[in-house]
């Protein structure tokens, strides 16, 4: 038997149903979380959409018609300006011909990934340099890529070429594999007559 | 044996309890649903909607277009635009800029176009191109194919008006003598296209996503 006891400071003790629900909510983030880490989701949203060809066969983008021509090499480069630039490696130009789609198309993004792993920028200053200005829609604009690599480098080394340079996410990408070969770079390594990158131009380059 | 518990009459206002109990944060679920999504899709507007001509003013083929916009000027303020523009003519170039070479395959179209605004509105931002009917546009290019046209396309080489405000550089860029933009004047850039494509409008802009089309009268065949 007992009394009443003094009003003690009631504790609300968590019920079966609240422990249940707490435990499904952090189920449900640790099943969010494997989903999130196991499947790259942000990686395949965000990834250019690579458009693959090789040289000499035209690649169809969304913003342009994209042909990159016969990839040639040296350790001297012709910058049509009066100035040669020489390399302990290689110069590496590949001539593409830009036929933009539906408006005037400035093309601002370039890099090679290299047969060795890396990943050679192209378009963000230094000696390298992609500059094919604005091309106009009906009207094919001829521009020449050049590129300063190693040797080891050249061997298996894709081409990617874009609209935007600081930004290729959710957009179309030309991935272009150049088909060079060990052999191509040897050869190139040991060459030093000049190979010429002149500016952009709206007449088709002569044919050696 | 169990002492004689309550009878059970707790389990019922649970029944429709839970409902009743979230009614507020459930008449707020969908308010917040539609602010979640226009929170998210804030660069829809400065990575889409504003890289493109989108928002047509547009007038009859031979009639004067009036074109109204506040753009943004680069300090954080915006400027008027107010002008009225009507297109004269489109045709093939009858005389082509100093040195113009066409590249193969292209041809010269010359946009007669006549322009009317206070001479202190800033117009000299604008931009001009040509469409077919298909909707490709060919710019206005000022420097190109050997050429030097006007840098600004729609306004009097000689007395473009007022330029946007540089804060106290103004007073050294400007000169006090310089004639004033008349009234109403007319300009003849030449735009080059690919032989074969037939001019549907003109386009006129200052800043994306509005502009003014001008449409062409369709050419007796």
């Amino acid at each position: 038997m007992s009394t009443p006891a003094a009003p003690t400071p009631r504790v609300r003790r968590p019920t079966a149903q609240t422990l249940g629900a707490g435990a499904a909510v952090l189920a449900a983030l640790a099943v969010g979380h494997v989903v999130v880490t196991a499947f790259p989701v942000d990686e395949r949203v965000q990834a250019s959409f690579l458009r693959p060809t090789v040289v000499g066969e035209p690649v169809e983008l969304r913003y342009a018609r994209l042909t990159a021509g016969e990839p040639s090499g040296s350790t001297v480069l012709d910058a049509d300006d009066g100035s040669l630039l020489s390399t302990p490696g290689v110069w590496l130009t590949v001539p593409v011909t830009i036929e933009a789609v539906g408006q005037p198309r400035t093309f601002g993004f370039a890099e090679l990934l290299g047969g060795d792993g890396r990943t050679y920028t192209v378009s963000t200053g230094g000696r390298s340099g992609f500059l094919p200005g604005t091309a106009q829609p009906g009207v094919p604009r001829y521009a020449t890529l050049r590129v300063e690599v190693p040797p080891e480098a050249l061997a298996g080394a894709h081409l990617r070429i874009g609209l935007e340079q600081k930004d290729q996410r959710r957009d179309d990408v030309a991935d272009i594999d150049l088909g060079l070969t060990q052999a191509d770079a040897d050869a190139w390594a040991a060459d030093d007559s000049p190979v010429v990158a002149g500016a952009w131009s709206d007449e088709p380059p002569e044919q050696p | 044996m169990s002492t004689q518990t309550a009878p059970p009459t707790a389990a019922e206002p649970s029944e429709t309890g839970w409902w009743r109990r979230n009614r507020w944060a459930l008449a707020a679920l969908p308010v917040v649903l539609a602010l979640a999504l226009v929170a998210a899709g804030d660069r829809v507007r400065t990575l889409w909607w504003e890289q493109d001509l989108r928002v047509p003013t547009s007038a009859e083929a031979g009639t004067t277009l009036d074109f109204h916009q506040r753009v943004q000027t680069g300090t954080g303020g915006t400027l008027p635009i107010d002008v009225e523009v009507h297109l004269d003519h489109v045709g093939d170039a009858t005389t082509l800029p100093d040195d113009l070479e066409l590249p193969a395959g292209t041809r010269a179209v010359q946009v007669d176009l006549t322009l009317g605004a206070d001479p202190d509105v800033v117009l000299t931002g604008c931009s001009l191109a040509v469409r077919d009917a298909a909707g490709t546009r060919y710019d206005y290019v000022s420097n190109a194919w050997g050429a030097l046209q006007p840098v600004v396309p729609c306004v009097p080489e000689d007395t473009p008006g007022p330029w946007p405000s540089l804060g106290d550089l103004d007073d050294v860029l400007t000169d006090p003598d310089d004639p004033p933009r008349p009234a109403t004047w007319s300009v003849s850039p030449v735009v080059v296209v690919p032989e074969g494509v037939d001019v549907a409008d003109v386009v006129l802009w200052w800043q994306k996503p509005q502009y003014a089309l001008l449409e062409v009268p369709s050419q007796p065949s």
